[in-house]
């Protein structure tokens, strides 16, 4: 007899079991039951179902309303079986094995009933199959195969659904109930993994329709537009309007969102070398099947008409582009670069990288900057969001990284949730925070404003600290505080796993009643029983996880809050197993790999500073230059200096610091002052219009190459078609560097990430063919490691015995005054990405046309202003006029607004305060006025960068004229 | 023309001193002098240095503790 078990982790991605597998929490006894399937015999864990233990049999009972990323429900009864000693038909997809179970899944009378079944499917269902959107990925056309429809005995004259309306009011997909079953996959799929509840099931029996909130069109319900509906409906009642646009794909390649730090790994959906769906991978470790409207449908800008796809040069920033070949613009850049240096020193120039480029591309940037300019003023833009985490986490914990995998919510009982808002900026892992608190997980969120998180459908209530704008740490101190006064710390944890000297001071630091939760709350504003029952729920509520966003780093004191963070995660022994730990948010996709790739001042790649000689030594051998021992500009220092005017060169990669760095006037004043800016991006962004040199980039589709995610884990990037300029961003670079005189040969970037492996220990068993064979892998992975490490500091901390910080509250020198009476603090939203060049050119546009700004009914009131005028905005750095929107989100005193668009200009308000520890920019705490408009309904700064924006694009559009 | 590089130098020198605070002079100035030594580029602790004079009104005693120890 054929014998087969459930392959568990080994599971086929690509296949449909049906139902999933049981929930590994709680822990599963272990019991494994047998049972014999058409007379073979299975073996599979307690809890399985029959519908799944006859899948890993390989038996593929039909169905339709099961599908195995989703709850099953028992609603369609074609996958009905027949189980020995019981009476009648069970429907599989509901019904658990059972020791010694005989099930038949064939016969004659389930066949009847089968064929019963689909007849009455298809009599309320249009025969248009052949021109379909769904022909050839249609689960109803393969059941009607499957069961042997031949006729449908009903007639067409009987009520049906045929002439309903579709709603296409979602940009991206459309809605057509002509074609729907009522399944219910879609429901279920809106609930259990995406947790946003929009779709229900109205009225009974017959009548009965999937509705998108009360009855409305989609656009105007609660649906955010994820496409797990999309994904889940079997028919083409819900379906992608590119697939009805272009038909079904022909092949498929697998590859990594290239928005966020979630990091979702996607099928590719290709039509010869044209994309037509972006579908999450069930195999993907990261997002298990799930995506967000980012990574799922907005990928239309890799063919946007303003994309630049040839490389360009002037002399000066008031003459015309000029279009020149690779070659030209290669010499151009090297040859105004080096007569820089010649005049004004090795200093004068410096590169900037993006957390949006592959670890290969970053890489190979610090490489050259370190190689070929000569110095070390080379920074990555994770200094404006989580240089504070690096240094907070490697101080402390010794390694500048998260400490667990996104899997491990599902063993945490308590969150903590710090200046983070999940379901809007890492949306796939927002879900499976909801999905662990609709099982009960209790919820602290400490946060200015209301985050969707703190409401969650089907959630116990939330603790929410709603803390003023720049007192984090008074807060966290707080918190710790009163785990030590009321003796809740994990004694043994910490007399094994942490510096005893450095507790003990700690811990006299720490009991002091400046930080007990009475007298911080004169800062923070949270009163402060709220503070003690937060902090007991937390030291006592079982595994408790800390997960935090830019709304900790972003502060003067944002590397003392990420070490406050550490310290409150090591005083209750919640670090180094599954549910625990120390999560980072990372704002996009390759932060974690940007940093940990050396393209920072101080650093070589793995976080070592460039001082210690043994590890300098290395990379001067194996590149053959010497390197300085001394830390070069972080990006405020190069636009400090570009200001002074002793920096005079920069090469900028995929970075937009004219929007998305604060102050937005000094870091034009910083452009305007260079003498050479070459800028390599996708599309003329607002600091292209400052540059000298332009290079076409690369989307993630147009190259190979690796992201690493929040995780640390490092997942394949994979060319799926041409790049459109010729060259991917890695060639451009080795490009550039030839032509400053420092060779580098790589026919591929596999070949860039084996030296990275042979220079880093923490990437030692790191190479394509691993990432290949095994999807992705989580650094470190080497001979200590070779599987790479989910979980990290189980044994030990990775510098030892863990490290308690002394963290002194220091309220920032960004206060409210009689003129800036408010705090404003800045975000992200669900649809927009960072400075928003990608989704803006999307039809993400329809969630998000315009950055608002939120203010409390109580401040609008105060200022004669109603939902919807227009306000100035104004701080000491600048002034912007933008529309308002009356949120009691915020609390009074606070007002909030986002930075997707340019015209907006959010960071002209932002100030160029900076954490003491690394320089990143206090975006979370400006000091500001709102008030009635100011004359026009632009300010002056806006109506400056206007006509600049303009001039600059009629100078782009005139390139022909000049050649 | 008031110098706004120098004048940032000074306030961030004077931000790492508040945050580097330990209740013992000596130590807090030794760890601002390390963490400047670590994480500044050279040109940004020769200017500062170059102008102590100058700005040594502005600097808090640990940050000019540490500044003059690297002068
Ligand atoms: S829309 Fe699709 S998934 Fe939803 S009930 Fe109808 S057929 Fe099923
Ligand atoms: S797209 Fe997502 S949020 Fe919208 S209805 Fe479908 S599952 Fe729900
Ligand atoms: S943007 Fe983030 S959450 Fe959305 S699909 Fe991409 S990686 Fe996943
Ligand atoms: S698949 Fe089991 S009842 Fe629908």
């Amino acid at each position: 007899m054929l014998e087969y078990f459930d392959p568990r982790n080994d599971i086929d991605p690509e296949r449909d079991y049906g139902t999933a597998a049981p929930s590994t929490d709680p822990v599963p006894t272990g019991d494994l039951v047998d049972l014999v399937v058409d007379g073979a015999k299975v073996r599979v864990p307690d809890g399985t179902s029959v519908m799944r233990a006859a899948s890993i049999a390989g038996i593929n009972i039909p169905k339709l309303c099961a599908t195995d990323s989703l709850e099953a429900y028992g609603s369609c009864r074609l996958c009905l079986v027949e189980i020995g000693g019981k009476a009648g038909y069970s429907a599989s997809c509901t019904t658990l094995v059972e020791e010694g179970m005989e099930v038949s899944t064939q016969s004659d009378k389930l066949g009847r009933l089968r064929r019963n079944v689909m007849e009455l499917y298809i009599s309320d269902h249009p025969l248009d199959c052949l021109t379909c959107s769904a022909n050839g990925d249609c689960e109803l056309q393969d059941m009607a195969g499957i069961v042997g429809l031949r006729e449908q005995r009903y007639g067409d004259g009987g009520s049906n659904h045929l002439d309903d309306m579709p709603d296409g009011s979602n940009p991206y997909f459309q809605y057509d109930p002509a074609k729907c079953i009522v399944c219910s996959r879609c429901v279920r799929a809106c609930e259990q993994i995406q947790g946003t509840y929009a779709l229900s099931i109205s009225g009974r029996g017959f009548a009965s329709r999937i509705s998108a909130g009360q009855g409305q069109p989609f656009m105007d319900s609660d649906c955010v537009s994820c496409g797990a509906c999309v994904q889940a409906c079997p028919t083409a009642t819900l379906t992608e309007k590119t697939i009805i646009a272009t038909g079904q794909p022909d092949h498929s390649v697998i590859t990594t969102c290239a928005y966020c730090g979630v990091g979702c790994a996607f099928k590719a959906e290709m039509k010869g070398d044209q994309v037509v769906r972006m579908v999450p991978w069930k195999g993907g470790r990261a997002n298990r099947g799930h995506a967000c409207i980012k990574g799922r449908f907005a990928f239309g800008y890799a063919s946007h008409k303003d994309r630049i796809t040839q490389p360009m040069i002037r002399q000066s920033i008031d003459l015309p582009w000029r279009n020149v070949s690779w070659d030209e613009a290669f010499e151009f850049a090297a040859g105004r670069l080096r007569s820089i240096q010649a005049e004004y020193g090795r200093d004068s120039v410096g590169g900037i990288t993006s957390s949006r480029c592959t670890n290969e591309e970053i890489y190979l940037v610090q490489k050259m900057v370190r190689a070929a300019f000569g110095n070390n003023n080379i920074d990555n833009c994770a200094r404006v969001c989580h240089a504070p985490t690096g240094f907070g986490l490697k101080t402390t914990l010794g390694e500048s990284a998260g400490t667990q995998t996104f899997d491990s919510v599902e063993k945490t009982d308590v969150m903590l949730v710090i200046g983070a808002n999940p379901t809007e900026s890492h949306p796939v892992f927002g879900s499976r925070m909801r999905k662990r608190l609709r099982e009960g997980t209790r919820l602290i969120v400490v946060d200015p404003r209301r985050i969707d998180l703190v409401k969650s459908p089907h959630a116990e209530t939330a603790y929410h600290l709603k803390l003023l704008p720049g007192t984090n740490v008074a807060l966290i101190n707080a918190l710790a505080h009163v785990i030590v006064d009321e003796g809740l710390e994990q004694a043994a944890f910490i007399a094994q796993r942490c510096e005893r000297e450095a507790f003990d001071t700690w811990r006299t630091f720490i009991g002091d009643s400046r930080h007990s939760p009475e007298q911080t709350e004169q800062y923070t504003g949270v009163p402060a029983e709220d503070v003690r029952q937060a902090a007991r729920l937390y030291a006592t509520g079982g595994n408790a996880a800390i997960y935090y966003g830019l709304g900790v780093t972003e502060h003067s004191q944002g590397s003392t809050a990420v070490m406050g963070i550490a310290n409150l995660a090591m005083l209750t022994g919640n670090i180094g197993r599954e549910g625990v730990g120390v999560n980072p948010m990372r704002g996009q996709n390759n932060v974690q790999g940007a940093c940990d790739m050396g393209s920072f001042p101080h650093e070589l790649p793995g976080y070592r500073h460039l001082s210690g000689d043994p590890v300098r030594q290395q990379f001067e051998e194996a590149w053959g230059v010497d390197i300085l021992p001394e830390p070069g500009y972080r990006i405020t220092n190069m636009l400090d200096a570009a200001v002074e005017g002793s920096l005079k060169g920069m090469y900028i990669q995929g970075e937009d610091i004219a929007q998305s760095d604060p102050n937005t006037q000094h870091v034009e004043a910083a452009l305007g002052n260079l003498e050479c800016l070459i800028v390599q991006d996708l599309f003329l962004n607002e600091t292209a219009k400052y540059a000298h040199v332009f290079l076409p980039g690369s989307t993630f589709l147009e190259k190979d190459g690796t992201f690493t995610n929040a995780e640390r884990r490092i997942s394949p990037v994979r060319k799926v078609m041409a790049p459109a300029s010729g060259l991917q961003e890695w060639q451009v670079t080795a490009g550039l560097s030839r032509a400053l005189g420092y060779a580098m040969d790589y026919d591929h970037p596999s070949e860039i990430m084996d030296e990275i492996a042979a220079l880093t220990p923490a990437f030692g068993g790191v190479s394509y063919d691993r990432l290949d064979r095994e999807g992705s892998l989580q650094w470190p992975c080497n001979e200590d490691a070779p599987d790479g490490t989910p979980i990290m500091h189980v044994e030990a901390f990775v510098r030892g015995k863990g490290f308690f910080a002394l963290t002194e509250f220091i309220p920032t020198d960004e206060k409210v005054t009689e003129q800036f009476p408010l705090l404003l603090t800045t975000g992200r939203i669900l649809s927009q990405y960072n400075v928003g060049a990608q989704t803006r050119r999307t039809d993400n546009v329809a969630w998000h046309s315009e950055d608002v700004l939120e203010v409390h009914a109580q401040d609008a009131q105060d200022r004669g202003i109603e939902n919807g005028d227009l306000v100035s905005l104004s701080s000491r750095s600048g002034i912007t006029q933008l529309h308002v929107k009356v949120s009691d989100r915020v609390q009074p005193g606070v007002v909030y607004t986002t930075f997707h668009h340019p015209e907006t200009g959010a960071n002209v308000i932002t100030t160029d305060n900076s954490d003491w520890a690394t320089n990143c920019p206090e975006y979370k705490v400006t000091a500001v006025q709102v008030g009635k408009p100011i004359g026009a309904s632009t300010s002056e700064w806006q109506q400056k960068h206007a006509r600049f924006s303009e001039t600059q694009i009629a100078l782009l559009d005139r390139q022909g004229e000049a050649q | 023309m008031t110098d706004a590089e120098l004048n940032h130098l000074v306030k961030m020198a004077n931000q790492i001193a508040s945050n580097s605070a330990t209740g013992n002079a000596e130590e807090a100035a030794l760890a601002v002098a390390s963490h400047i030594e670590r994480f500044w580029a050279g040109a940004m602790r020769d200017k500062i240095c170059g102008q102590l004079d100058q700005v040594s009104d502005e600097l808090s005693p640990t940050a000019l503790a540490a500044l003059t120890r690297l002068k």
